[in-house]
Order: C-alpha cells, then structure tokens, then sequence
C-alpha cells in the first residue's frame, strides 16, 4: 500500500505550476467567462502544453502521447482543474474523444483527427443530452436516417457544453427503432460548421460558452464518419461517462482554495469558530474525495470494473464542491481570493448535474450494493 | 500509488474475523452485557490466539494495518473488549496493557479491565488513572469508567496520542460497514407494498450515501495509517482528521441503517442494537465530533494541513508569480 504520487508526478507539478505563472494572467478564471481575453489565453496556454507532449500525456507516444502513468496524469489534472482548467474546452478531446477515437476508431480516423487534438488545434463537444433525454440517455430521439453515401440527421439536442468553440461534435443519434434504446444508438464525429447544424446559446449563471442548443436538420454524415459500429454508440458513451467521471480532478479546485486561506491569517482571525469548524471538515472532505478519485483511477488502471466505486468517487466530489464553495464564499469576503472564490461558487451550484446528475450516481451505486448484498 | 491493504493483511483480517465469528462473533458482545467476565475468559484468549499479544504496530506499515485490521473486524462484530488499546499500548512499549487517550471528560471504556492502563491527553500528558469515586456514566453505554488523574508518567509523544486515535477509527470504520452491509441485506429480504425495500429510490439513495460514507472512510483510515508510518511529523493532524471523518461516517450510516431496519433495530435481539450501544463508547471518547472538529482546527492553524497543495516543496503559483516579479 503506497499513496505517494511519485518523483514524475512531483516534478510535472512543480513544472506545471511554473507554466501557469508565467503564461496564466492571475485574473484568469477559465473559458467561461466575460472575460474576452479567456479563449486567447486558453488557444496560448494549449499550444504550449502541446509543445511538451502535456497535452496528450496519457496517450501512447505514437500518436503525440507521453505513455504518461495514471498518475502523472492525475497530477496533471488536479493542477488543471485546480488552476481555473487553461486548458479549457480541450479537455473534453483530451480526455475522452481522443481516447475513444483511439480505441474505437477506424485507422483513418485516427489519421484524421487525432492530430489536431493532440496539437491543440481542434475543440471537441459531445452532443448527448436532448430536451427529451437527459438523464434517461438512452431515450434520446436525433434521427438518423440512410441516404446515399451516409446519413440524414434530424433533431436537437441541448447543454452542450462549449458547442461556441467547438470545431467537432460527437453526436449521440438514434439509427434504430425508438424501442431499440440503447442498442439502437450511434456516434457520428461531425464539424460544427456543416449545413444542417446550427448552434445556439443558452445564457446562464454558469457563464457563456458553456450551454448551447444544437438544432439539426438533415446534417448529412458520411459512413466514415460513424465512430464504432453503428447501432453499437452505447458501449462507447458508457466507458466515456466512466470515464468522465474521474476524468476531472474536481476536489482539487477546493483544495487549493481552502488551502490559500489556510495560508492568510488575517482572514482566519476573522473567520467565525462556527465557519471555521465547517472550513476544517471541508478540508478534511477533500481529502477524503482526492482519495476515492484515486482509488477509483486505480480501479480502471487495473481493468477492475467498480462501477460503485467511480459513482462514489464522483458523488464525493461533486457535494464537495458545494459544501465547500458555501464555505469559501461566507468565509473569503474580500482580497484577491474572492474573483476565484465567487467563479468556484458559481460554477459548484452545477456539480451535481453534468456527467449523470448525483441522483443517478446514487442509484448506479446503489444498485452495486444490492446487487452484492444478493 | 497503490491505494488497496496489502493481500496478506487482507488474509488476516479474514481469519480474524472467522476466528471471532467462531468465538460467538456480536453474541459475544451480548452476552458481556450480562457477564462482563466474558471479556477476559471468552474473548481475549481469541484475541491472543490471533497474535494480539506479538503485533508491534509501531513495528512498520505491514505491522501497523494488521493492527488496524484487526481492531476493524473487532468493531464490525461490536467485540466488547479493548483492542485498539490493547495494540497502541504494545506500540507504546509501556509496562501497562493498555493505552488510552482521554480529553474532557475523565473517562476509559473498559477501564476496569486488569493489566493496567496508561492515559494520554491530547497534548501528550501522560498518567496511571485511579478509579473515581464519581459514579456518573453516560446513559446505556456500557463498559465506560471513569477515572481521575493518578501518578505522572513522561509525555507521550505526538505519534503515541495519534495511534490511539487512528486504531479507535478502524474500529468505528468496521462498526459502519457492518451496519451498512446489514441494512443492504435487509433492504434486499424485506418487502413492503409488495416490493423490496430496495427497489424503493428513496432506499436506495440512503444505501448509497452509506456506501460513499464508508468507502470514503476506508480510504481515509488507509492513508492515514500509511501516513503515521510515512510522515509522523503530520501524525497528530492526520489522526484527528480521521476521527472527524469516523464519528461522522458511523453516525450517518448508524442512521441509515435504523430507517432501514424500522423499529427490529433497536430491539436488542437484533445485533444493529447491539452494534449501536456499544460503538458509542468510541463515538463520544475520548472527544465528540465538535470537541474533535476544535481540536483538530487548533492544529491546522498551527502545523496546516497536507495537500498537494500545501506542500512545501511545491509553492503555490501565486508565490511563483510574487518571486518573478522582485527578480531582476
């Protein structure tokens, strides 16, 4: 039994946060906010990381990857997440596009669109969630239909996060039978700015860029542009929200704030004891979701399937972003932590939502349990 | 990183655990609420034959999580003896049997147990307890003495306070998979309006916040060992943080699981009860969560709190940032 990151993850931490210093405004907030300097930092900071193979360090050298450990990458992320994510929207091709593609995906479309993940040049969004189908994924209705050549997509769909910036759309569409659900389901890998797909905003207290419409009417989709099997989409978007759900290292962000606060006596003096003690189990809290994300990484490392466990992990660490940006936003009033502090408390009132609302994580977990109780 | 108990550790929890369940497992504690001389003819020779005497938790890490391994399957069978006591003592190398951290309230559960007990104070101030003549006890919970100050022994050092602590947790981790493991067995058997209990939404969001309690407390007690054994610097802070996390943890899924049950797990025939009254010994001693929460935000104001991203080895961009801009 071990819980030290190791010497790789400790120097790319150090390395990491260097990079930040010197090329990450101190104002920056990530890429979903007013701030009109945001995408430019984010297209700058990820060129960068591309530079140094960062981007892609869990993928295999061969395509632009570092065959980074598990755990280095959880370095990596932690930093991410915990600096306002400069990575911004590239997470998402980062994370779990690419890998699909690579695992998925013909040898052509590796070709085809691994690079530009890798270098930084392209954004990726996933078209999942449709008005009729959010948790209830496996009802969702987007029509695709043969044609000569391909497909015929007709549909909406809905919450996609960074749709603005996105050049690719993974689309989830229906190529069954309604009834069929989740074996009736494809993925089309799409450009955002092909006729047939329009892309609206959604304002929300979340910021801009981060919820769109996505309104599909007869975007035609060629067969090489069907990632797996068609009719076979499900078993790629499982593994993705598996994925998904550790991907984002989200305890990291509270603990580089509580810790800042830990660091300021001024403002402690001021914190009230009641506040003071919630602050104190805040952090042990995080402590407590860092360790089941990384019992869960190690999990998936070892081909484990503990479904229970990546649920658990992310229900901890979604409630802990709102236990402690509650915290935070009555405990830091003012100084240069409050922008970060009201950003994390702004963004938390949604951590119980994206990747399978907390609801559904319970009764994944829940149904573990019965199941071993049997 | 490998965040899983080493696979012979995990052997000897197993065998621990047939060897108490052989011995009578929870009707052990039942019956030494009847006759407490079950402790000392029943249920310490168990404890003897499964090396209790041998273990030195202060030995290395393997040592230490097979103490803490055993003082877990002690608390998920609610064995009325103490064990977590038994094992820092050795840890300790004192003459006494037993070691004890108290705070507040002057108090020792099985204090009356021969062998003789050591008392430490969170600051390390260290005595042999003379029985009290104060004949208070909490309400229900059996087996707690109190005691008041006797003669002065040296300070015991901020790592022998901590094990105390870290030993009582695994011991109120094995009380809280218990309990959950009942209520999801429960929740599978028994069927209301026609239905499982567990196929009830609401059910099911009550097992699985007691799951997410409990795997987040097993996880917090591993590495809290680990780290008593890695950085014992940070031994104290970590200790009381794992407390905290403990008497939280066991209170919810105590709590889940009496809901679940309804009124069956609070008859004493049913060993949720039993689990229950005994565990709360461990729950309100030496410090309740409040006392424990205080005690543990004095410390991180004076010696912080570990994390990626407080380590000092690793500053934080904002000091990277303030020390570019003096350079030249």
């Amino acid at each position: 039994m071990d819980y030290a990151l190791g010497a790789d993850a400790a120097e790319l931490r150090n390395h990491l946060r260097d990079l930040i210093a010197d090329h990450v405004p101190p104002d920056f907030l990530g890429e979903f906010t007013e701030d009109p300097d945001g995408p430019a930092v984010v297209e700058r900071f990820a060129a960068l990381l591309a530079d140094e193979r960062l981007l892609t360090l869990n993928w295999p050298a061969e395509y632009g990857g570092a065959d980074a450990s598990v755990w280095t990458v959880a370095a990596l992320r932690e930093e991410m997440w915990a600096h306002h994510e400069p990575r911004g929207a590239h997470y998402m091709g980062l994370n779990w596009v690419g890998p699909a593609i690579l695992r998925h995906g013909t040898a052509a479309q590796r070709a085809r669109y691994l690079p530009a993940i890798a270098d930084g040049s392209a954004v990726w969004c996933q078209g999942f969630s449709e008005p009729e189908a959010g948790s209830d994924l496996a009802s969702l209705r987007t029509r695709a239909t043969r044609v000569d050549g391909g497909w015929s997509v007709t549909g909406q769909k809905v919450w996609t996060s960074y749709a603005q910036l996105a050049d690719f759309c993974v689309l989830a569409v229906r190529t069954g039978t309604q009834e069929s659900r989740r074996d009736g389901v494809s993925l089309f890998l799409v450009p955002t700015d092909r006729p047939g797909l329009e892309i609206r905003p959604l304002a929300s207290m979340l910021g801009p860029h981060h919820l769109n419409e996505l309104f599909i009417d007869g975007l035609r989709v060629a067969d090489d542009e069907v990632l797996g099997a068609v009719d076979g989409g499900w078993e790629v978007i499982t593994a993705a929200l598996a994925f998904e759900r550790v991907g984002i290292a989200r305890y990291a962000r509270s603990d580089r704030l509580l810790s800042a606060v830990l660091t300021e006596p001024e403002l402690l003096d001021a914190i009230p004891p009641g506040l003071y003690a919630r602050l104190v189990r805040s952090l042990v809290h995080t402590r407590v979701a860092r360790l089941m994300a990384y019992e869960a990484i190690d999990a998936l490392d070892s081909g484990v399937v503990d479904t229970a466990g990546a649920s658990a992990a992310r229900i901890a660490t979604v409630l802990l972003d709102q236990e402690a940006s509650d915290v935070l936003i009555e405990a830091v009033t003012e100084g240069p932590l409050l922008p970060a502090v009201e950003d994390f408390w702004r963004y938390s009132r949604s951590s119980t939502v994206p990747a399978g609302a907390v609801d559904i994580q319970r009764n994944l977990v829940a149904r573990s349990v019965v199941g071993r109780a049997r | 990183m490998k965040p899983v108990l080493p696979s012979e550790v995990v052997s000897f929890g197993k065998a621990a655990a047939a060897a108490i369940g052989a011995a009578g497992g929870i009707e052990l504690a039942r019956r030494a609420v009847v006759d407490p001389s079950v402790r000392t003819t029943d249920i310490a020779p168990v404890l003897q034959s499964l090396g209790i005497d041998d273990i030195d938790a202060a030995a290395d890490l393997e040592t230490l999580l097979a103490a803490c391994e055993l003082t877990r399957v002690c608390g998920s069978f609610a064995v009325p003896y103490p064990v977590g006591q038994r094992l820092a003592a050795s840890a300790a190398e004192c003459d006494e049997s037993f070691l004890a951290v108290v705070d507040r309230v002057l108090a020792v559960e099985h204090g009356d147990l021969p062998g003789g007990w050591l008392v430490v104070e969170p600051a390390g101030a260290t005595w042999l307890p003379i029985a009290s003549g104060d004949d208070r006890r909490y309400v229900s919970i059996p087996y707690v003495h109190h005691v008041d100050r006797g003669e002065r022994r040296a300070p015991a050092t901020g790592g022998q306070v901590a094990l105390g602590l870290v030993l009582q947790s695994w011991e109120l981790l094995g009380a809280a998979q218990s309990a959950h493991a009942w209520a999801a067995s429960h929740v599978v058997e028994r069927h209301q309006f026609g239905r499982r209990l567990a196929d009830f939404q609401l059910v099911q969001g009550r097992v699985a916040d007691s799951e997410v309690a409990v795997r987040g407390l097993r996880q917090l007690a591993q590495f809290t060992s680990w780290r008593w054994s890695t950085s014992p610097e940070h031994a104290l802070v970590d200790a009381w943080a794992l407390r905290t996390q403990a008497i939280e943890t066991v209170r919810v899924v105590l709590a889940h699981s009496h809901v679940l049950h309804g009124a069956v797990g609070f008859c004493d025939e049913h060993d949720l009860s039993i689990l229950d009254m005994k565990t709360q010994a461990a729950v309100r001693l030496p410090a309740d969560l409040e006392r424990s929460t205080e005690i543990l935000g004095l410390l991180i104001r004076d010696h912080g709190f570990s994390s990626p991203f407080s380590d000092p080895t690793c500053p934080p961009v904002e000091e990277r940032r303030r020390t570019r801009k003096v350079a030249p």
